[in-house]
């Protein structure tokens, strides 16, 4: 009787989605990554346990957390280091950390923990191997961290607003998953259902770590005072775990357009069948306006120093208000309620809000649209491009998916005033001003839309199939095939321009991380910004009796 | 002496070699796959991608990706002698999409000859390194693979390949260290 019930309601269009201001806007939902883990932990009862604790009273040594699936168990090897302040730095070119971490296949044996003990301290300097899915490290907020330490060594608990303030002990300042650093292959494990979700085992190591740094605290309290006591429960859940991430993240989005699709298909997908329903019910409005109050209040308590973010505040904050009068008075007996709130919100919210409510709308419905994080991850073996198609396809193509790109002058300073390049340095990505520093030569391919422009005029005059075109002009073939994906993937492109003088990489950043699960972006510039994981979730030993969900909001 | 590596490790180290050999991306791109593509099989891709790359520094004549990318557009397997190329294993793994359903295709150079089949199955005697001309023609698929799942990459070829590799990196200025990552407040919180 599905008819009945739902109403098709289209997939918003990639033009509308994926622009840069808008993938800005993004928050984390029921198709984040987090929440997929643990979610799955949850229903399939994993076990977790600290198979080894050997930290010394300087909190220096090495710990190992299992978590115990239906099939296999995968382990946490934590080193805590005592790091010099004038050692501690989030940036990539960092050579010591507070702690650092690899998630081992398996459970390791001591001849595992020396072999790791030697490298992964080192990062990207040493080695792991095909047994490690990921590597890791994190730094310790210094003012929050000798807080906590010193209220719980003389027995008392910390400060619940500086906690606020902050919301973090740790923050990663890189987590290495799929074959770097001689880490295992995405291919070797994309197989196994607890992980073939995409950066599930990014997330599970996130979620250990976090696990481990409370458990640091409090054996630093400890061995400072006999009398020192454990944190209290709910102010322990309220730490999440900090993250750093720099511009080494934006060329990813442009790296992966299949799986960037995916993840933006699913969550699409999810939007128009909730918005497709005929009618909602007492319980699902109740959960809706009980989220939507949670996430007001997380609107209110999130904060920033970056004038860029307090500006969207302000929006979010605003719309939020907005949206929680709008509900008061909304007819949600009416057909198509969702729907009528999305058209309202779209006339009316910022694209802060809009999108705060797309990921809203989602929250009563898991078990309509849970089931689509099966569709997020994506094979990204070799694309043969279909040389056999007529140029003209190509020419059409373009126009489809990058029109505004063809509207552009891109011989104006300011539409190419960037220059994305990797140095030779850290070997990592790093974004150039065109006109003051000689760049072209180290151009990366970062820039679909321009790209897409200059194929569409070298396409002129042009005619027969592309494999006779790709002969005489093989340094379009990148492009080519980006077009070809594209065709069959509507979201896999980002249709705007990368390369503009005023493009904000946080923007991807942000996108990237709010599929994460990430919450509480705070850009510290244009080109890196902090976040927090697992803030309100559940710790390990509390998901059999917990909520997977529940705590991505705060509490009401 | 040879290196562990992952495989995605050797197809982001041979993407940037191609590049920095001077291939354009879209074709670096392909190197990459078709590297990785015979390491999963058994063969010494990275190898081969060295010399390759080396034999062919600062021209992209006689080079075995243009042949196998061309070869694969079309969609047509050329008759008779074609080439010569070097390392003309290199241009297998772009047969694998001309193959027919149930039937393979074999490469034959020099004293060697490989065959490839539709589901990406390879087997044969090594292929010169050299340049050689080289023959394509119809064959029976060759049996299922085993694949591997670790690169094990010569000193010579990764040294070779990070030196390519290592053309594409800008040097580092005063400029792009202050400002190329953004950096800006402190860390230290």
């Amino acid at each position: 009787m599905k008819e009945l019930t739902h109403t098709e309601v289209a997939m918003r269009d990639p033009q509308v989605v994926m622009k840069l201001k808008r993938m800005g806007s993004f928050h984390q939902s029921r198709l984040s990554f987090m929440r997929i883990l643990l979610r799955r932990m949850k229903v399939e009862k994993w076990a977790f346990s600290c198979a080894d604790w050997s930290v010394d009273a300087r909190g220096v040594g090495h710990a190992v957390y299992c978590a115990k699936g239906p099939e296999r168990t995968y382990s946490l090897v934590a080193f805590a280091h005592d790091l010099p302040p004038e050692a501690r730095s989030d940036r990539v070119i960092a050579t010591a950390w507070d702690a650092t971490f690899a998630l081992f296949d398996g459970v390791p044996g001591p001849e595992d923990i020396e072999r790791l003990r030697g490298n992964v301290p080192k990062q990207e300097a040493g080695r792991v191997s095909g047994r490690e899915l990921t590597l890791s490290r994190a730094n310790r907020s210094v003012r929050l961290w000798e807080h906590v330490v010193e209220r719980l060594a003389s027995g008392q608990q910390p400060d619940m607003e500086l906690v606020e303030s902050v919301g973090y002990l740790m923050r990663t300042t890189a987590v290495y998953g799929s074959a770097k650093f001689g880490a295992a292959d995405r291919a070797e494990i994309a197989e196994r259902p607890e992980l073939s979700a995409p950066f599930q085992a990014e997330m599970l190591t996130v979620f250990l770590i976090r696990a481990f740094v409370m458990d640091l605290v409090e054996h630093m309290a400890r061995m400072r005072s006999e009398g020192a006591v454990a944190l209290n429960p709910a102010l322990r859940r309220r730490f999440g775990i900090g993250n750093s991430t720099g511009l080494g993240m934006a060329p990813f989005l442009m790296n992966h357009p299949r799986l960037i699709h995916n993840w933006i298909a699913a969550r699409e997908w999810a939007l128009a069948e909730v918005r497709g329903l005929a009618r909602a019910s007492a319980d699902e409005v109740a959960v809706f306006r009980g989220y939507a109050a949670r996430a007001a209040k997380n609107a209110a308590e999130w904060q920033s120093e970056h004038p860029i973010q307090q500006a969207k505040l302000a929006d979010l904050r605003r719309d939020m208000a907005v949206l929680l009068a709008e509900l008061e008075r909304f007819d949600f007996g009416a057909a198509l309620p969702w729907d009528r709130l999305w058209r309202w919100s779209e006339a009316t919210l910022s694209l802060e809000g809009q999108e705060q409510l797309a990921a809203l709308l989602l929250e009563p419905y898991g078990a309509i649209v849970d089931c689509a994080a099966g569709c997020m991850a994506a094979d990204e073996g070799p694309v043969r491009i279909d040389g056999g198609r007529d140029v003209n396809d190509l020419r059409a193509l373009i126009e489809a998916v990058h029109p505004d790109a063809l509207a552009i002058d891109w011989d104006a300073p300011e539409e190419q005033a960037r220059v994305w390049y990797v140095s030779a340095e850290k070997l990592e990505p790093r974004l150039g001003e065109r006109a003051e520093e000689d760049l072209d030569d180290y151009a990366q391919p970062l820039c679909p839309a321009r790209d897409a422009a200059a194929l569409h005029a070298a396409l002129e005059g042009e005619i027969g199939p592309v494999a006779g075109f790709l002969l005489r002009h093989p340094e379009h073939r990148h492009t080519v095939r980006r077009l070809q994906i594209a065709e069959a993937h509507e979201y896999a492109e980002v249709r705007d321009n990368t390369t503009h003088a005023e493009m904000a990489p946080i923007d991807l950043l942000r996108a990237k991380l709010s599929f994460f699960g990430a919450t509480r972006f705070d850009p510290r510039s244009d080109r890196w910004l902090r976040i927090t994981m697992f803030q309100n979730a559940p710790f390990p030993g509390e998901l059999a009796d917990g909520d997977p969900d529940d705590w991505s909001y705060p509490a009401p | 002496m040879t290196l562990d590596l992952s495989l995605g490790e050797v197809q982001a180290l041979s993407l940037k070699a191609a590049r920095g050999a001077g291939r354009p991306f879209g074709l670096a791109e392909e190197a990459a796959f078709a590297t990785r593509f015979l390491i999963e099989r058994g063969y010494d891709g990275a190898g081969a991608l060295a010399a390759l790359l080396q034999a062919t520094d600062g021209t992209d004549a006689r080079c075995p990706l243009a042949l196998g990318v061309a070869l694969s557009d079309s969609g047509a397997v050329l008759e008779g002698e074609i080439g010569p190329v070097v390392c003309p294993l290199m241009v297998a793994p772009f047969l694998v999409g001309l193959c027919g359903a149930g039937r393979g295709l074999s490469l034959r150079a020099g004293e060697g000859v490989i065959s490839i089949g539709v589901d990406g199955a390879m087997a044969g005697s090594p292929l010169p390194t050299t340049l050689a001309p080289l023959i394509i023609t119809d064959c029976a698929s060759p049996a299922a693979f085993m694949r591997q799942t670790r690169a094990q990459v010569s000193q010579e070829a990764f040294a070779t390949l990070t030196v390519f590799a290592a053309r594409t990196y800008a040097p580092a200025t005063e400029e792009s260290r202050a400002k190329g990552a953004g950096a800006g407040l402190s860390d230290n919180d």
